[in-house]
């Protein structure tokens, strides 16, 4: 078959009936086996992409009652939890933040700051796309930062082969990268992870353990920002400044900031609401839970005019919220049915493992998938098999609720990794030769994750070991 | 008396800077193998289909509204069309000082498909394509547009190809 969508396309089915029809494995339950068929058809769709991934979601949570793995009203009811609503409040923000032109506005003055030499443009560029993701999500950064960036290449007369031009270009990509590892808000997929982490200790009948919004910002931030030092570091040494006459591009970020005027009072209303909005989500979201605190204020932000539901229904792909509730319901059915610990103590029967060396190898492995993979589909299939992983190679599974959205925000090479670096690749200025070089981010970050999880983690009462 | 006519095709993905230097020398070589005079087609192929992959990553994969994906869309368009022009505009400029005549054709479309339709319109010489930038492991596995469009032209004996690989 030459075709590899239809390839793919019909090879999910075919696992899923392989493993759901073979006999049933010593050890390893009826719902068990119907769960690991489901994720079967789920992973090869979910990693080679032959339909939309939140189709997928909507296929696996269907297959989950057809098959016996779960019953309907529980798989319907896991669709529907915080999570999903988190999310959903997460894009909503990031839709606010662009149709009110706040987020063009910080961006531009931020350029225009740094806007003194090439040096600390290309440095501005990717600070202030890091920067940004703290609140927007770093898909919508990246999208929000391109056009302006190209703006400056135009006005700068630069061309597909010119030093500046790529570096600005990456600047960007990689600033939101490295910026979506920085706060729940930054990224959708920290928030699957957490909520994959809190479903596996429900089935497992274990005591309930919410992660903050600040608690989880804390354990991400050092790596993020040593991705973005490593990522200014490694641009400065490929593309050495070409001596270029900023004047132009200082031209056009004074034009554009003074075509926008002074702030509106829709712009106030916005960040004064998701200041507020982060207040409470770090104040009171493990008490009410993230996803009502972020329903809440999208609602205000609806009720104050500041948000349309057009505006929303433009900026939103609402298949998000089918992509993350299938992801938790599949998962959820894997750990409650007992599916993966079956697996993971046929694959791995010495429960003798150097916890250092899973954990090394789960980063390791999770960062590689990412850069082929969605890193939302990436969470969506290593989570559910590493938590358990955890209690067999003595580690606490609450360090993988970190460890994987980070190890899969570290995308920084292939342009299948993430929309960001599909943009930049896009353009036509960038070859592959001129993101290798950011396998040395990968690999710092990671060195730096695993050291934070060393020494940093046990001071603020995480220990990697229980 | 008939023209020596060469076709050079650009597209929204293919506008290298060497096809223009690769157009001359050929114009060039033609006019002094021969009495004929030399004019160069530009096909210029405006491609949708390759921005749509990337489409699908802001939409499916970075759940991105209608509205945000259009206009990252519409963004790399634009600019691939200024790149795109700024290769015609040196090709005009490079002809000129040889009194070289350049034409422009625009056409909406795949690239194999457009170039062949317009091989197979007029009597060229010489048609001179880029490849676009894909991973090594990409082209051995589904193949290369611009092996294709080599390998149709010699099946339909339509001209000469010479396939640009710098870039």
């Amino acid at each position: 078959m030459r075709n590899p969508r239809l390839l793919a396309l019909a090879a999910g089915p075919l696992l899923c009936a392989l493993v759901a029809f073979m006999d049933t494995p010593a050890g390893l339950t009826f719902a068990g086996q119907r769960s690991l068929a489901v994720l079967a058809l789920c992973v090869t769709w979910w990693v080679f992409t032959p339909v939309g991934l939140p189709v997928t979601s909507i296929m696996g949570l269907a297959l989950l009652p057809i098959m016996g793995a779960m019953d309907a009203a529980d798989a319907f009811s896991l669709f529907g939890n915080q999570a999903v609503f988190f999310v959903i409040g997460v894009f909503l923000v990031a839709a606010v933040m662009m149709e009110t032109g706040l987020s063009a506005r910080l961006s531009l003055i931020g350029l225009r700051r740094f806007a003194k030499d090439e040096n600390r443009l290309c440095n501005g560029v990717l600070l202030v796309s890091w920067a940004l993701c703290a609140v927007v999500v770093s898909h919508a950064v990246a999208a929000l930062m391109l056009p302006i960036v190209l703006e400056l290449i135009r006005s700068l007369n630069l061309g597909p082969r010119s030093r500046t031009a790529r570096r600005l270009l990456l600047s960007m990509a990689w600033g939101t990268v490295a910026g979506s590892n920085l706060t729940l808000l930054s990224s959708a997929r920290a928030t699957l992870s957490l909520e994959l982490y809190g479903g596996y200790l429900a089935d497992r009948a274990m005591p309930a353990d919410p992660i903050g919004f600040l608690e989880y910002s804390m354990g991400a931030l050092p790596v993020s920002m040593a991705s973005v030092i490593m990522a200014a570091i490694v641009l400065r040494w490929m593309f050495p400044p070409e001596n270029l006459d900023l004047g132009p591009a200082v031209q056009k970020l004074d034009q554009k900031v003074s075509d926008m005027g002074r702030m509106s009072g829709r712009e106030w209303t916005t960040l004064v609401v998701i200041a507020t909005m982060i207040f409470c989500v770090v104040r009171f979201g493990s008490e009410y839970g993230l996803g009502t605190v972020a329903l809440m204020f999208s609602a205000i932000l609806f009720a104050l005019q500041t948000l349309q539901w057009e505006d929303a229904e433009r900026y939103v792909n609402w298949g998000v919220a089918l992509m993350y509730g299938g992801a938790i319901a599949i998962g959820s059915a894997l750990h409650s049915s007992g599916a993966t610990s079956w697996l993971i103590t046929t694959v791995m029967p010495s429960s003798d493992i150097n916890p250092w060396v899973a954990l090394g190898t789960a980063a390791v492995v999770t960062a590689g998938m990412t850069e082929l993979v969605s890193n939302s589909a990436v969470i969506a299939v290593v989570m559910p098999v590493l938590l358990p992983v955890a209690e067999h190679a003595s580690l606490d599974p609450r360090v993988f609720a970190w460890s994987a959205p980070i190890s899969a925000g570290l995308a920084f090479v292939l342009p299948t990794s993430t929309p960001a670096l599909a943009m930049v690749f896009g353009t036509g200025y960038l070859r592959i030769k001129h993101t290798l070089p950011g396998l040395l981010i990968t690999l710092f970050s990671l060195l730096v994750f695993l050291a934070v999880a060393r020494w940093l983690w046990p001071l603020v009462g995480l220990p990697v070991t229980p | 008396m008939s023209d020596f006519r060469i076709l050079l095709a650009v597209s929204t993905s293919r506008y290298s800077r060497a096809l223009v230097d690769l157009a001359m020398s050929e114009a060039e070589k033609l006019s002094a193998s021969g009495t004929k005079q030399v004019a160069i087609d530009v096909l210029y192929i405006l491609e949708g289909e390759d921005l749509l992959h990337i489409s699908h990553q802001v939409g499916d994969q970075g759940f991105l509204g209608l509205s945000t994906t259009a206009d990252v869309i519409s963004t790399l368009g634009a600019e691939h069309h200024r790149m795109a022009l700024l290769r015609i505009d040196e090709v005009k400029a490079a002809a000129a000082t040889k009194g070289t005549p350049v034409s422009v054709l625009e056409v909406d479309g795949r690239f194999v498909e457009s170039v062949l339709e317009q091989a197979g319109k007029a009597s060229y010489e010489t048609i001179l394509i880029t490849r676009a930038d894909r991973p090594f492991v990409s082209r051995i596995l589904f193949g290369s547009e611009a092996d294709r469009v080599a390998k149709m032209v010699k099946k339909e004996g339509l001209g000469h190809v010479i396939i640009d690989d710098e870039d």
